[in-house]
């Protein structure tokens, strides 16, 4: 059952004076305040306050979410889904564009997702956001991704993504290295989270 | 707003939690853990295999009931699977 039949079940029970019922989505909280049922996002939301509904109400919308998902509806905590959006704006920039176009498929799936993850916690530390925010998120991409994680996000809010570890790739495919090659130097570089390594290889700065 | 999250979300609020886990059969161990509400010996996992905390709990999409953590790589992997 789709969320619009699901919807659609639930029109009989809900009275929103001069709503046309033309929801896509539902918001679902247990506050004080708000109406057992309202409508939210312009009509494009039912809002369900689940602290209001008498039990038959409840015994009626219960079974509805868990079939809205089956037929594949997504349900998502609401910070979560605010989460989500702020990191594909921030994703949809053309700095992040193209740092992201350059290393996709060039570094191992989990330290481009790493590498997503910093670019945001790189983002939100200049938006302003609270130390607490900003080491949660660090610490979330530590607890993934260990130690490389912890080295990604220090090489990428010190920069390094965009020029230097670009540059050792650029430079090693116009030389004729191989892939495996300039992935062995990479994963150095992440290793061991200094350019320490990049140096001792004898390619110059310049 | 995002292309992916414009249609067909339920979204909760953190208040709601435990009783959206409910509608699912699904209820929490002293430790905090979503477990199966028939069953408290088992608990909820990811499909990586990870426990999931009520405060990490951040969502269910098709396929069995795939639960989703609110850790940042979690929700970056879930655009890439939406999307």
């Amino acid at each position: 059952m789709s969320l619009m039949a699901i919807l659609d079940k639930l029109k009989h029970l809900v009275k929103i004076e001069g709503n046309s019922f033309t929801f896509i989505n539902i918001k679902i909280n247990s506050d004080n305040t708000s109406e057992k049922f309202t409508s939210l996002n312009g009509g494009q939301t039912l809002g369900i306050n689940l602290n209001k509904l008498t039990t038959s109400e409840k015994d009626i919308i219960r079974p509805l979410i868990p079939q809205a998902v089956e037929d594949g509806a997504l349900l998502l905590e609401d910070k979560s889904k605010s989460r989500i959006e702020d990191i594909e704006s921030k994703e949809r920039t053309h700095d992040e564009q193209e740092i992201l176009a350059f290393f996709k498929g060039k570094i191992p799936p989990d330290d481009y997702t790493a590498l997503r993850a910093s670019l945001y916690l790189k983002k939100r530390f200049a938006d302003g956001a609270g130390k607490d925010e900003i080491s949660e998120l660090k610490r979330q991409i530590i607890w993934r991704y260990s130690k490389c994680g912890r080295n990604i996000s220090d090489l990428c809010s010190a920069g390094y993504f965009e020029t230097l570890i670009k540059t050792i790739f650029e430079e090693k495919e116009r030389s004729g290295y191989s892939e495996g090659d300039i992935l062995t130097t990479y994963n150095l570089i992440v290793e061991e989270g200094t350019l320490t390594v990049f140096v001792s290889t004898g390619m110059s700065s310049d | 707003m995002s292309s992916l999250l414009q249609e067909g979300v339920i979204t909760f609020d953190a208040a709601s939690k435990q009783e959206i886990l409910s509608f699912f059969g699904k209820t929490i161990d002293s430790d905090g853990y979503l477990i199966e509400a028939d069953n408290p010996a088992q608990r909820v996992i990811t499909p990586d295999g990870e426990d999931i905390t009520l405060e990490e709990f951040a969502g269910i999409r098709k396929g069995s009931e795939i639960y989703i953590k609110s850790d940042l790589p979690s929700l970056i992997e879930l655009i890439d699977i939406i999307g």
